[in-house]
């Protein structure tokens, strides 16, 4: 039986510290994506699929988080 | 359904005496899509291959054009239902017209230019207004020099100080002051020999100096003068209203019938261009491009009757990169915004639209969920519908719709109306709580990503052996699922779920690494590990949807407090419960869309889709 708190602080840290990176990491993505769309807007489709890739860091980090937190029960 | 419109490669041949009866069947039908012809490298010479010249017609239609256009830009807008057709009895009356327009537009423009003349003679008149001068004293004299200008400062006492300076240093000369916008205009007159030394002095309390000759030969006061200008402004206002009034009957009359002029003459205009996309020698024209397949002998009938069988239209095999035009039903149909809104599939490939009508409304709704959000959804959805007929904004109302919908369904599933799982008392019967049961819709989500993107290997599977046969689909498509099988049989038998050996599982998987690797190389080896996060990438549907639900319930909780605290705090709980709903139901249908749509795009279309067909336009369609 782990100790409750250090189990939050630690699913915490997993979500908080996934969720930055995704957030750093689609912000120069989204940028670039921004500045392709404003020369080319067929561009949308490529570009959103590109901005969004990052995304899958913080589902990992949620999942991690949860099976985190299933070690508290 | 899964497969583009089918098409057929056509080169229609004749002699260049049938050209035009040629086009003309052509644009009529509006089937062709054209493949431009480019020139060819052979030399140039009778029988060679050239590019068309248009046919002789077209610079008069191009110049009908013009004239037409300027006409109807001078024309004033008016709304549909207050037009009239009109037809004209001839060229002569369309001259007439024309000519009609071009004099009212001159008048138009005489009468600008004159009250602009009139503004302008304002601008120099009103500093003079409060002057309480006759505008003929600032005319020419033979001894005395006139200064009038501004000068800086409102204050009387500083005034007063300029005014008696003056008159100490210049004993023979008269000077006014009065304010203007502001501003305080000065007028000095001196004697003509003191003039230096009276600019010196003006110069000194930052004179600026307004310009008096567009004042000579003008007699009288300022505010008489401005009043008639006035009047005559007044009366060129009224003559400018009949004018317009008489130009907006032309346009009730006449602008239907040039916009439907300007039609005519636009399809007449692509008709006469048409041979610069074809092959010409000096006797015959070649036109390549694309038809669908099942109209294929009625063009060649139409264009053999039109031109006496002068003209010989050929079908041949090569569908490589034959132009896209997606063929779904109805209820489908729809969803071919998303792949206009991404790429158009090649010709040989498999259409995904159907695929994503399937899974597309799954995702969506496991995400959105709730009964509640689902019903509000639908109905907004719904209004506007009604409020737009055609076009792209329509396919994705009718996508959103089916979403909706799935939403209310999933919403049973998970029993949740806007977050309670109580209606009125009753506990709403559901099977499975997404709110407790997270591992669970974890592994459900997570398998459904297995899923999803195995039906995306087959579907490459199935493009490779279409386009470069079975080793190639085997080694690029094929190994992804040998692999699988061999992990899952490896898992499965290590677990004891079968009484197999292991080593089956592990050979299995060796082997389609094996066959990866001869197929993609290094690049397939790097990917393996997109297995497991394209799988946990479905995770995401789990997680939206908690999202959404656990803020409903945060919702909930916030207002119901301040329900039971009574009073006034019983109206903030009411905005408290409508700002709460109206914002996550804005977040809870713009996020699953998104992650609806990538997880397609991304996880799903990697697997098989390569893309790139150039949409089906046919020649004479855009006018008809």
């Amino acid at each position: 039986m782990a100790e409750p708190g250090l189990v939050a602080i630690g699913a915490g840290l997993a979500i908080g510290l996934t969720a930055l990176a995704s957030g750093l990491a689609e912000k120069d993505i989204g940028t670039a994506a921004v500045g392709a769309m404003a020369e080319k807007e067929e561009l949308f489709g490529k570009a959103l699929i590109l901005t969004v890739i990052p995304e899958t860091l913080v589902i990992f980090g949620l999942v991690v988080a949860l099976q985190i937190i299933a070690l508290a029960k | 359904m899964l497969k583009p419109k089918a098409m057929c490669k056509v080169s229609i041949v004749g002699s260049i005496s049938v050209l035009k009866e040629s086009i003309t069947v052509l644009h009529d039908m509006a089937l062709l899509h054209i493949d431009e012809f480019r020139g060819s490298a052979v030399p140039s010479g009778d029988y060679s291959l050239q590019i068309g010249a248009p046919l002789p017609e077209s610079d008069a239609i191009s110049s009908s054009l013009v004239k037409v256009r300027s006409v109807m830009s001078h024309l004033p807008k008016l709304s549909e239902e207050h037009l009239r057709t009109a037809h004209p009895s001839g060229a002569g009356e369309l001259a007439k017209i024309d000519q009609q327009v071009k004099e009212y537009t001159d008048a138009l423009k005489a009468l600008d230019d004159e009250k602009s003349r009139i503004g302008a003679r304002f601008a120099e008149l009103k500093p003079f207004a409060a002057s309480g001068l006759d505008l003929e004293s600032f005319g020419d004299y033979s001894s005395i020099a006139v200064f009038a200008g501004y000068i800086p400062g409102r204050k009387k006492a500083a005034l007063d100080q300029i005014k008696n300076k003056a008159a100490a240093k210049f004993p023979k000369s008269e000077l006014f002051l009065w304010g203007y916008d502001g501003k305080t205009v000065i007028a000095f007159f001196v004697e003509l020999k003191k003039k230096d030394e009276a600019r010196e002095f003006l110069a000194k309390h930052g004179y600026s100096e307004i310009n008096l000759l567009p004042l000579k030969g003008l007699k009288g006061h300022a505010p008489h003068i401005i009043k008639s200008l006035e009047a005559e402004r007044a009366k060129l206002e009224e003559k400018r209203k009949h004018l317009e009034a008489d130009l907006a009957q032309i346009s009730k009359n006449w602008l239907l019938f040039f916009k439907k002029k300007e039609s005519e003459l636009v399809a007449e205009s692509e008709k006469a261009q048409a041979p610069l996309k074809f092959a010409t020698t000096k006797n015959a024209f070649v036109a390549e491009g694309w038809i669908p397949k099942e109209k294929c002998p009625e063009v060649r009938h139409r264009l053999e009757q039109a031109t006496k069988n002068r003209v010989y239209l050929e079908e041949s095999g090569d569908l490589h990169d034959a132009p896209i035009m997606l063929e779904n039903p109805k209820p489908i149909e729809p969803f071919e915004f998303f792949m206009n809104l991404y790429a158009l599939p090649k010709y040989l490939e498999i259409d995904p639209t159907f695929f994503m009508f399937l899974t597309f409304p799954i995702f969506f709704g496991m995400m959105l969920g709730d009964v509640g959000y689902g019903l509000v959804s639908l109905f907004i959805f719904a209004a506007l519908k009604s409020r737009f007929r055609s076009g792209e904004i329509k396919s994705l109302l009718n996508v959103m719709t089916l979403s909706a919908i799935s939403s209310i369904l999933f919403g049973f599933v998970f029993g949740e109306f806007f977050g309670e799982e109580k209606v009125a008392g009753f506990a709403l019967p559901h099977l499975i709580n997404r709110l407790n049961s997270v591992n669970e819709m974890l592994i459900i989500t997570a398998a459904m990503g297995v899923i999803h993107i195995n039906i995306g290997f087959i579907l490459g599977f199935i493009n490779k052996l279409k386009e470069h046969g079975f080793i190639h689909a085997l080694l690029e498509k094929g190994a992804w699922l040998i692999l699988e099988a061999g992990i899952v049989l490896f898992a499965a038998s290590h677990f004891n779920y079968i009484s197999a050996s292991k080593y089956i599982g592990i050979a299995l998987s060796i082997a389609g690494i094996a066959l990866l690797f001869r197929g993609e190389g290094i690049k397939g080896l790097v990917e393996i590990p997109t297995l497991l996060s394209n799988s946990l990438s479905y995770a995401r549907i789990m997680a939206v949807g908690l999202a959404s639900a656990s803020l409903a319930v945060v919702v909930n909780e916030m207002s119901g407090e301040l329900f039971h605290s009574g009073g006034v705090m019983a109206i903030f709980g009411v905005v408290v419960l409508l700002l709460g709903h109206t914002i996550n139901l804005a977040l809870g249908i713009l996020g699953p869309f998104l992650h609806s749509l990538r997880l397609h795009y991304v996880e799903f279309f990697t697997k098989f889709f390569e893309g790139g067909g150039k949409p089906y336009r046919p020649f004479g369609a855009g006018t008809a």
